[in-house]
C-alpha cells in the first residue's frame, strides 16, 4: 500500500468526527486506527498501533530491548546515576518524541503532537496523541500527562534541551502539573558519546549509517511546522500523515537505537568499526574500566585503516598500559611510534621519561631527549607550542647531563 | 591653589572674562534629613550604622513610605542624591522579610548593570544573608542561566534581554514571575522616543506575563531631573505613579559658567575650536591639581582632548580617558581611582554621567552642549562635595542649538528641564508588541494590551495568518520567533546592517540604519560616521539589506538631496491666528534621494557630487505643519518666499530640540509653496519615525514659544547671511535667506503679540 493510498484512506475516514470513543476505524491492517478522545475539556485525536515483540525495524526485532536490560546498562547507558524504581524496566520505560509549530521554542511554539511508546502485554503501543486545533490541547494534555506520571523512565532523542521542556511549558501554559520523570536518558547524549566521528548524529543520520533502516517517502523535520499550519487552515487531516509517519518511526528508531547501544555496551557486537572501538575505548576509560579500554583499543589498532585514528589510538593505548603497569607493552607501542616516522615527538618523550624514570638509563634517556629535540627543530614552524615544548625538552636534557655526570 | 582662589583668578583673567555669556551663582543648600524608619529590618539598620549612615535624606525616607504601601513610585533627583538607596532599601528589606520575595531590575545598557550590580552587591555583603543578585544579559554564561531563572532574588537585566531572552521563555522563569514584588526602572528619562515607546509595550507585556502567574509587582523608578518624571513614568509602566522630586540632600554652592568661543568666520559664523578652548580652560585647573571632569560629545573627542591635555600637564597629575569600548576592568580601576583621589583629572562621554560612582569632583567641564537641559544638570552635577564649592563650565560649540543656549541663558536657568516623549501605541510599535505578546500568551477575547482597539488588530493579525483564533482566544500561529525581529531601538523592523569590510576576512556589522535612513546615510560613496571614524559605503546590497564599507580618512562628509513629497491623511486639531493656521495629524511622507554632495568640514564647501540611484521610500508619521497667509504671496516674489519658508523650516529644526528631548535627526522638514491641502505656502515638520513618536503633536502645542525662540535667536546669530547654525548656508537659501526669514518671523508673531 503507498502513501497516496494511506492518505485516501484516512481521508475518507475523516467523517467519523462525532465524539465518544465508538467510532474505531481500522483503516487496514497497516495503517492507522484513530479515534477522537473525549474528556471534560474537550476532544482531540489520537492514534494507536500495536506492534508485536517479533517486529523488526532496522537491525533489531523490538524483542531486543529488554534482553539482558538491567539497571547497570540503563545507568550506562544514560551515563549518570540509577535511582530506585519498584517495577520491571522495559514495563516502566517511555519513549517520547514530539512534533511542533516551530524549532526555536519560547513559549509561543506548541507541540501539536506527542507520540509515546510502552510495553504492555507483550505488545508495543505507539500512541500518537495529535491536536487538530488549539482548543484541543488542554483535552490532549489531560490525557498525556496521566500516562506520562504512569512511567518513571523516559527515553527521547534531545528531549533535554528540546521536547520535555516544551512539554513542561505547555502544561504549565494549561495550568496542569508537571509530571516528574526519575529517569530520563536522552539518547542524543549516548549516541554522541559514540558517534561522534559521523558528520551528523542526528537520528536521521544513525538510522542510515548505523541501523539499518532508510525513510521511505520521509518528511523532513524542517517542513513540519508549515504544514500543521497549512493544515490549520483546510482541516484536510490526510496532509498530516507524513507527520505521524514520521514521528512513529522516531519512536520506532528510539527503540531500535536503544537496542543496539545496549548491545555494544554489553560487549555484543562482533563487527564494531575501528572507530567505534576506539570511541568505546574512550567510553571505557572515563569509567576508570582500564582493562576493557585496553582490549577496545588494541582491537581498533588492530581494525584501523586510518593512519590518524591508529596513531590516536596508540597514542592512548600506550597511557592506558601505563596506568597499569603494563610498561614493556607501552614501550613496544612507543618504538612502533617511531617507526612510523611522525612528526610527533610524543614517542620520543615518553621513551626518555621510561628510561629516566623507570630504568635510571639516563644515557639512554638523553638519547630520546636529544632526537625529540632535533624532531621539534625539524618542525618548528609547524609545531603551535613551539617555544612551550622546547623549554620542556631543554629543562629535561639539562637535568639528564646533571644526572649523568653523577655517576 | 583652591576652588575659592581658583574662581577670583577667573574673575581676573580679562580674556577669559569676555568670552562669559552668563555667570550664574546658585545657592548651596542644607540637606534634609530624617530619622531611619522603624519599620525597617534590624539587620539592614545594623549595616546603614557600620556605614555611618543614621539619618536617611528625606527623598529617601518619602520613596520608601510610598513603596511600602504598595505605590508605584518614580524618584527624581540629581547626581549623587542617593538614590539607588530610594529602591534597595524596600527591595531588600522585603527579600529579609520572605526570601520567596523577587525583584527585577531595569537599566537601559548593559555597563549600567554590571555597575549597579557591585553596588548592591556591596550592601549585600554587609549584610551577610542570602540573597542572590544576578545579571541576565547577553553575556551572562549559559551554564549559569539555569540558577539564575530558579534562585536569583534579585535579576539585574535590560529592556532588550527582557525582551527577547525572558518575556518569551516565561515558563522558565516561574519562581521570579510568582514572587515578583518589585520592579525597578532605573535612569527613566532615558526610556523616551521610539526605544522608551517600545519599553512601555515591553511593560504592558511584562505586566501581562506577571497577570498569568498571579502577582502584581509596584514599579519603583529613578530619574534625572525632566520636566515631566510622572508622566513619562506612568506611560511607561500604564499605572498612576506617585512623583518625589523633594531632593533632600545637601549641596554646595556651584558657579555655572556659559563660554562662548570667539568667531574666526564671520561670513560662516564659525567660532574657535570648542575642543580646543575645553583643553585650554580645563589645563587652568589640572595644573592647580583641582579634581575636574571633562565630558565630551563623542568617543573620538573624548581621545582627543585627552591627548591634548596629556601632551600640556605636570608630571604628577594623573588624567584619563572613560568612555564604552574601554574594557570593564579597566573602568573599574578609572571609578576607583577617581573615588580614591588617585586621578586628578577625567575625560568622559556621557558614559559617567549616568549612575556610576565615581564619587564628586570640584570642576566639571561640559565640551559642547550636551543636547538637553537635564544632561546638562546631569554632567554638572558630577562636580560638587559636600557642602563645598563646585565650578562648571559650559563651552559652546558652534551648532544652533549651543549657541541659542549660551545666548539665552535665562532660557537654560529658568525654564524646567525637557519633557521625555514616548507614544506607546504607535501603530506599527503596538503592531510589532501584539505579535510578541500574543506569542507569550494567547490573547483572550475582550482582554485589552494598552488600547481599546486591540480586538481589531487582532483580527487583522488573524486575517495575515499571524495569529489564530480558536474557541474566543486568539493563538500564535506561525513558526517564527517575532522578538528576534524587533530591536526595540528603531521603529522599523527592517533595518539595515553596516557591515565594516575594513579588514579582509573579518567582516563585522558596526551598525544599522533603518530603511527611511538608508537613501541618504549609506547610499553608494556615502560617507558614513561611526564613533568619529569615518567610512565610506563601498557597496549597497538593497535586497540582502547590507552595506558594505571601508574605513577612510577624508576631510569631507556626504549630503544628500533629498526630494520630499508629503501629503496629509488625516488632521487631529487646528489653531487659526492672525497671520498663520497651526495644525497637526497624519501624513505619508515620500521621498527620493537624487544626488549628495561631498562638504568640507569646517569650511562647508562643496567638494564634489553624485548620482544616488534607490528607489523611494514612503512612511506615515505625524507632522506639524504651519501655512501663512496669502498676503505674504503678495508681498514677495516666490523665489524670496520659498527661500524665506526654506530658511525657516531649516531654523525651526535647528531650534526645536530644544523642546523636544530629541536629537536633530529626530524631525525632519520641507516646504510647499502652494500646499494642495492647505492651499497656502506651508512648513511642515514631522517625526523622522514611522507612526511617529510625539514630537509634532508637541511642536503644535508650543509653536509660539518655539517661533518665539526662533527669532530671538536668528537676531542673535552672528553669521552674515546665514549660516547651517540658523536658516542654513546662503548657498541654500540665497542671499536674503536669513533677512526674508527674520521679516516672515517678525510678522507672524507680531500678529499673535497684537491678538
Amino acid at each position: 500500500m503507498n502513501l497516496r493510498d494511506k492518505l485516501n484512506k484516512l481521508e475518507k475516514n475523516d467523517t467519523t468526527r462525532e465524539p465518544k470513543e465508538k467510532n474505531i476505524d481500522y483503516l487496514n491492517k497497516d495503517a492507522f486506527l484513530y479515534k477522537i478522545m473525549e474528556n471534560e475539556h474537550g476532544v482531540y485525536l489520537k492514534t494507536t498501533k500495536t506492534y508485536p515483540l517479533k517486529y523488526k525495524h532496522g537491525l533489531y526485532e523490538i524483542n531486543k530491548f529488554s534482553m539482558q536490560l538491567d539497571s547497570d546498562i540503563l545507568t550506562t547507558i544514560a551515563n549518570t546515576n540509577y535511582p530506585e524504581f519498584n517495577r520491571e524496566i522495559s514495563n516502566n520505560i517511555l519513549f517520547i518524541d514530539t512534533e511542533t509549530t516551530g524549532l526555536m521554542g519560547g513559549t509561543g511554539t506548541v507541540s501539536f503532537l506527542i507520540g509515546i511508546g510502552y510495553f504492555e502485554n507483550q505488545d508495543f503501543i505507539v500512541e500518537q496523541y495529535l491536536m487538530r486545533d488549539y482548543d484541543e490541547e488542554t483535552p490532549m494534555l489531560i490525557d498525556i500527562k496521566d500516562k506520562l506520571t504512569n512511567h518513571d523512565i523516559v527515553v527521547s532523542f534531545n528531549g533535554k534541551s528540546f521536547d520535555l521542556p516544551l512539554i513542561k511549558t505547555r502544561l504549565i501554559l494549561n495550568r496542569l502539573k508537571r509530571p516528574d520523570f526519575k529517569l530520563h536518558v536522552d539518547l542524543l547524549h549516548s549516541a554522541r558519546r559514540l558517534w561522534s566521528f559521523l558528520d551528523s548524529c542526528s537520528l536521521n543520520s544513525l538510522e542510515e549509517n548505523i541501523l539499518d533502516f532508510e525513510r521511505m517517502d520521509d518528511i523532513p523535520g524542517h517542513l513540519i511546522p508549515g504544514l500543521y499550519f497549512e493544515f490549520l487552515q483546510n482541516k484536510d487531516l490526510k496532509q498530516l500523515v507524513p507527520i505521524l509517519e514520521h514521528n512513529r518511526y522516531d519512536i520506532l528508531s528510539l527503540v531500535t537505537l536503544f537496542s543496539h547501544l545496549k548491545e555494544i555496551h554489553l560487549d555484543n557486537i562482533e563487527n564494531l568499526t575501528a572507530h567505534e572501538l576506539y570511541q568505546m575505548g574512550r567510553i571505557r576509560e572515563k569509567d576508570k574500566n582500564y582493562e576493557s579500554c585496553i582490549t577496545y583499543l588494541e582491537k581498533s589498532i588492530k581494525n584501523s585503516e586510518q593512519k590518524h585514528l591508529e596513531y590516536k589510538a596508540m597514542k592512548k593505548l600506550s597511557w592506558q598500559y601505563k596506568r597499569v603497569d603494563r610498561h614493556q607493552e607501552a614501550v613496544q607501542i612507543w618504538q612502533a611510534m617511531i617507526k612510523k616516522s611522525s612528526l610527533d615527538i610524543f614517542p620520543y618523550v615518553e621513551m626518555a621519561k621510561f628510561f629516566e624514570h623507570r630504568e635510571k638509563d639516563y644515557e639512554k634517556a638523553l638519547t630520546y631527549t636529544n632526537q625529540a629535540i632535533e624532531l621539534l627543530e625539524k618542525n618548528r614552524v609547524i609545531t603551535n607550542n613551539y617555544k612551550k615544548e622546547r623549554d620542556a625538552l631543554e629543562h629535561r636534557k639539562e637535568r639528564l647531563i646533571k644526572k649523568t655526570c653523577k655517576r | 591653589m583652591n576652588i575659592e582662589q581658583m574662581k577670583s583668578s577667573l574673575l581676573n583673567r580679562p580674556k577669559f572674562m569676555n568670552r562669559i555669556t552668563a555667570w550664574k551663582e546658585i545657592e548651596g543648600r542644607a540637606g534634609k534629613f530624617v530619622n531611619i524608619p522603624t519599620q525597617l529590618d534590624t539587620r539592614i539598620k545594623k549595616i546603614l550604622e557600620e556605614k555611618n549612615i543614621d539619618k536617611l535624606y528625606s527623598h529617601q525616607k518619602i520613596a520608601y513610605e510610598l513603596v511600602e504601601n504598595k505605590k508605584n513610585t518614580v524618584v527624581v533627583t540629581p547626581t549623587a542624591s542617593g538614590k539607588t538607596l530610594c529602591y534597595n532599601l524596600p527591595v531588600l528589606n522585603s527579600i529579609l522579610k520572605d526570601d520567596n520575595n523577587r525583584a527585577l531590575y531595569l537599566f537601559p545598557t548593559k555597563a549600567l548593570s554590571q555597575d549597579q550590580l557591585s553596588g548592591l552587591y556591596e550592601l549585600i555583603r554587609a549584610l551577610d544573608e542570602d540573597i542572590k543578585t544576578y545579571t541576565y544579559d547577553g553575556d551572562t554564561q549559559v551554564s549559569a542561566r539555569k540558577s539564575i531563572r530558579q534562585a536569583g532574588h534579585i535579576v539585574i537585566t535590560n529592556p532588550d534581554m527582557l525582551h527577547v531572552g525572558i518575556l518569551p521563555h516565561h515558563t522558565k522563569w516561574i519562581k521570579l514571575f510568582e514572587n515578583l514584588k518589585y520592579v525597578v526602572i532605573d535612569e527613566v528619562h532615558s526610556y523616551r522616543g521610539v526605544f522608551g515607546s517600545h519599553v512601555a509595550n515591553v511593560i504592558r507585556r511584562l505586566k501581562r506575563i506577571c497577570n498569568f502567574y498571579g502577582s502584581n509587582p509596584v514599579f519603583i523608578c529613578a530619574s534625572a531631573t525632566i520636566d515631566n518624571p510622572g508622566e513619562l513614568s506612568s506611560k511607561l509602566i500604564g499605572e498612576e505613579v506617585e512623583v518625589v522630586d523633594k531632593n533632600g540632600a545637601p549641596a554646595g554652592p556651584r558657579d555655572f559658567i556659559f563660554y562662548n568661543p570667539p568667531v574666526v568666520n564671520k561670513e560662516l559664523g564659525i567660532r574657535r575650536s570648542y575642543v580646543l578652548e575645553s583643553k585650554k580652560i580645563a589645563s587652568i585647573f589640572l595644573k592647580n591639581k583641582i579634581k575636574t571632569i571633562i565630558f565630551t560629545r563623542s568617543r573620538l573627542r573624548t581621545e582627543i582632548i585627552l591627548s591634548y591635555l596629556r601632551d600640556d600637564k605636570p608630571q604628577d597629575v594623573n588624567i584619563r580617558g572613560y568612555r564604552g569600548g574601554y574594557l570593564p576592568n579597566e573602568r573599574r580601576q578609572i571609578e576607583k581611582g577617581l573615588r580614591e583621589g588617585d586621578i586628578h583629572g577625567v575625560v568622559s562621554t556621557n558614559a559617567l554621567e549616568l549612575g556610576v560612582d565615581i564619587g564628586q569632583l570640584d570642576v566639571s567641564i561640559l565640551a559642547g552642549y550636551p543636547g538637553t537641559i537635564a544632561s546638562s544638570w546631569q554632567q554638572a552635577g558630577r562636580a560638587g562635595r559636600g557642602q563645598k564649592r563646585s565650578i562648571s563650565i559650559l563651552i559652546a560649540s558652534s551648532s544652533a542649538l549651543d549657541q541659542y543656549i549660551v545666548n539665552n541663558p535665562e532660557y537654560f536657568f529658568e525654564q524646567p528641564a525637557e519633557s521625555a516623549l514616548i507614544n506607546p501605541n504607535n501603530l506599527m510599535i503596538l503592531l510589532s508588541h501584539i505579535k510578541c505578546a500574543a506569542f507569550e500568551l494567547p490573547f483572550e477575547e475582550g482582554e485589552q494590551f494598552g488600547v481599546e482597539t486591540t480586538e481589531e488588530i487582532l483580527r487583522y493579525l488573524e486575517e495575515n495568518n499571524v495569529l489564530r483564533y480558536k474557541s474566543g482566544k486568539w493563538y500564535w500561529s506561525a513558526e517564527r520567533y517575532p522578538a528576534e525581529d524587533i530591536s526595540l531601538r528603531s521603529a522599523s523592523s527592517d533595518d539595515f546592517a553596516v557591515v565594516d569590510r575594513t579588514k579582509t576576512g573579518s567582516p563585522r556589522v558596526i551598525g544599522r540604519v533603518d530603511y527611511f535612513s538608508v537613501p541618504t546615510t549609506i547610499h553608494e560613496d556615502a560617507i558614513y560616521i561611526h564613533e568619529g571614524k569615518q567610512y565610506q559605503v563601498k557597496e549597497l546590497d538593497y535586497d540582502g539589506k547590507k552595506a558594505y564599507v571601508k574605513e577612510v580618512d577624508v576631510n569631507f562628509y556626504t549630503d544628500a538631496n533629498l526630494a520630499v513629497d508629503l501629503s496629509i491623511l488625516d488632521q487631529f486639531d487646528k489653531k487659526k491666528l492672525s497671520k498663520r493656521n497651526s495644525e497637526h495629524g497624519e501624513v505619508v511622507v515620500s521621498a527620493q534621494a537624487t544626488m549628495y554632495k561631498k562638504v568640507k568640514f569646517n569650511t562647508h564647501e562643496n567638494v564634489g557630487y553624485g548620482d544616488i540611484n534607490l528607489p523611494e521610500v514612503e512612511m506615515h508619521t505625524t507632522a506639524w505643519w504651519m501655512s501663512l497667509d496669502h498676503t505674504f504671496e503678495a508681498e514677495l516674489n516666490k523665489k524670496v518666499l520659498e527661500n524665506a519658508l526654506l530658511g525657516l523650516s531649516n531654523l525651526l529644526v535647528n531650534i526645536a530640540p530644544i523642546y523636544l528631548m530629541c536629537d536633530p535627526g529626530d524631525i525632519n522638514s520641507t516646504v510647499q509653496i502652494r500646499s494642495p491641502f492647505t492651499g497656502k505656502p506651508t512648513i511642515f515638520i514631522y517625526d523622522s519615525y514611522p507612526g511617529g513618536v510625539g514630537l509634532s503633536e508637541k511642536l503644535f502645542r508650543i509653536d509660539y514659544k518655539l517661533l518665539q525662540s526662533a527669532y530671538k535667536y536668528l537676531n542673535k546669530c552672528p553669521c552674515e547671511g546665514g549660516c547651517p547654525a540658523c536658516v542654513g548656508p546662503v548657498n541654500e537659501v540665497g542671499m536674503n535667506g536669513k533677512e526674508k526669514t527674520l521679516y516672515l518671523l517678525k510678522e507672524v508673531l507680531k500678529g499673535e503679540s497684537e491678538g
